[in-house]
């Protein structure tokens, strides 16, 4: 059954959403994580203009987050005070996202930067994952336990120092602000929520304990995806809620799904497995840029003087 | 519109005095007078239907409506394809379809009249962006416009058929795929006899979106600040429902 949605405009097949949001949800269930950096690319391969891919995810991710955030929130696991701190990097970051997204898309350059940021960092999150959990796999079976290993460096140095009580931190105010931008612009620039970068910011960088550093991720994830979706709506029409809706009908049921046959796997393997498909996404990117077109020629709106 | 002006004053005048005053030599209609977008829209096939009253060949020309365009080059730059050079042109039919029971124009029309009409995909001319720097590879960029039309089922692939059911009335298949441009589309059927156009007929043809979709599509670019505010309470509910109907379960 054919579907046109109204914003893309392009005639697509509803069961084919419908499969692609539970798909998607699925592996979001299972290792929780949001899911857009696949999304988005998906959107794209099965011909929605990315312009609406990305802003359209956006406004996704808005609902996932909602979703996912509350089971933390009851269980005290957000840290409002950094999840502050974070927003109002991300919202900066967010907003001069979408204001390079526009400038981009009117240079035609903006698919070649969406797909080189997935590449880039799907490539090195990936690649990071794989060695941890193979890592993580050999300690188990030589039977060792990890240590918290705590930093003392050059950032603690900073000012602005502010006391993050959920967290345990007191640190500066500077960094948390500075990751909030950095995964604010590539929510706007790659139709992410970011938490493939937040997270282990949060953990590595800033030292949070792991207990707080999901829902404190997600709660900040709304805001700053909720922000995307109204410039994006606003400055380049770009949010597709019939789209959204869809994706998003698939996108909880499948979640659902993957949270039940996530409790049966470990950790490690859950990792691993993330990983490899994180990879095989970036494989694919990479190898449609290098790859040579069958054609060389694209159209496009003129953009008016 | 206006500057096909000149042009409709043109055939009229041709019509006027190639023809007695009191006989329509030519009549036309579509099948529907608008193409309807809706929510289960796929592309849609129109009828086109004619009588002539005199003797000669039929060609049918439509036109979507015309947009400014920029065309992209890619370029291979440290192994990574990379749009490089572009040229804007103006006044891009959006769609270009012809018909004709006659499938050689060239045997019909001179390229002269062809040219003039713009009868034919070949014919088709895109004038350049008055800012634009003009690429020393021009033709291939105009070539590209009508290659990836065509490729998109957006531009007809040489001249497609136009059946005679009698020896007045003919009927042509139209069609317009998923991603047709809405706006108002020129229908124009040309009566050829000897190499001249002997007659000629004009109808508009509306491509609309309707009901929930033009709804949607109006709402997001007329009050895009309301429309973000709605998809983002529309995304929050929906997401506090799905948590709390799979708590319970």
């Amino acid at each position: 059954m054919q579907i046109y949605l109204p914003i893309a405009e392009v005639s697509v097949n509803i069961f084919l959403i419908l499969g692609m949001g539970g798909g998607v949800g699925i592996l979001s269930g299972l290792f929780g994580v949001g899911g857009g950096f696949l999304m988005t690319p998906l959107l794209i391969f099965i011909g929605i203009p990315p312009a609406v891919a990305v802003a359209t995810e956006a406004n996704q991710i808005v609902a996932s987050s909602v979703s996912g955030v509350l089971a933390h929130w009851r269980r005290g696991n957000v840290d409002l005070m950094m999840g502050s701190v974070l927003l109002v990097g991300g919202i900066i970051g967010s907003t001069f996202g979408v204001w390079l997204f526009t400038w981009l898309k009117d240079l035609g350059q903006v698919d070649l930067v969406i797909k080189l940021s997935y590449v880039v960092f799907l490539g090195i999150i990936g690649g990071l994952m794989l060695l941890e959990s193979i890592r993580a796999m050999m300690k188990k079976r030589a039977g060792t336990g990890g240590g918290k290993i705590h930093h003392h460096n050059w950032m603690h140095g900073l000012p602005f120092k502010m006391r993050f009580r959920r967290s345990k931190l007191y640190i500066s105010a500077i960094l948390p602000l500075a990751v909030g931008i950095f995964v604010g612009i590539l929510s706007a620039i790659m139709g992410v929520g970011g938490g493939f970068v937040m997270v282990p910011a949060m953990i590595y960088l800033l030292g949070m304990p792991t207990v707080v550093v999901v829902g404190t991720s997600l709660f900040q994830i709304i805001f700053v995806t909720a922000n995307v979706t109204m410039l994006q709506a606003v400055s380049n029409q770009t949010v597709d809620v019939v789209l959204a809706v869809l994706l998003l009908i698939g996108g909880v049921i499948g979640a659902q799904i993957g949270a039940r046959f996530g409790g049966k796997l470990q950790g490690e393997q859950l990792r691993g497995l993330l990983a490899l498909i994180v990879l095989a996404v970036c494989a694919k990117i990479g190898f449609d840029l290098v790859v040579t077109p069958s054609e060389f020629f694209s159209l496009g709106a003129a953009v008016a003087h | 519109m206006r500057r096909d002006l000149p042009l409709l004053i043109g055939l009229w005048l041709a019509v006027a005095i190639s023809a007695p005053a009191d006989a329509r030599d030519l009549v036309v209609d579509l099948s529907a007078p608008v193409v309807k977008v809706t929510a289960g829209f796929a592309g849609t096939d129109l009828l086109l239907y004619g009588a002539k009253e005199a003797k000669g060949n039929i060609i049918v020309v439509i036109r979507g409506p015309a947009k400014d365009q920029v065309v992209r080059r890619k370029e291979r730059i440290g192994g990574v394809w990379v749009n490089r050079s572009s040229q804007i042109f103006k006044a891009v039919p959006s769609f270009y379809w012809v018909a004709s029971n006659h499938h050689d124009l060239g045997s019909m029309l001179g390229a002269e009249l062809r040219q003039i009409h713009q009868i034919g995909v070949e014919e088709l001319e895109f004038s350049l962006d008055d800012n634009t720097a003009i690429d020393p590879d021009i033709w291939e960029f105009r070539d590209a416009i009508k290659r990836v039309n065509q490729n998109a089922g957006l531009y007809s692939t040489g001249t497609q058929d136009l059946i005679f059911l009698s020896d007045s009335l003919f009927k042509t298949r139209v069609r317009f795929p998923a991603n047709v441009a809405v706006g108002a589309y020129g229908v124009d059927v040309y009566l050829v006899r000897n190499g001249e156009i002997v007659a000629s007929e004009t109808t508009i043809l509306n491509v609309r979106k309707f009901g929930l979709e033009a709804a949607i599509f109006d709402f997001a670019h007329r009050q895009s600040l309301a429309y973000g505010i709605i998809a983002i309470i529309i995304a929050l509910f929906s997401g506090w429902l799905a948590n709390a109907v799979f708590r319970k379960a």
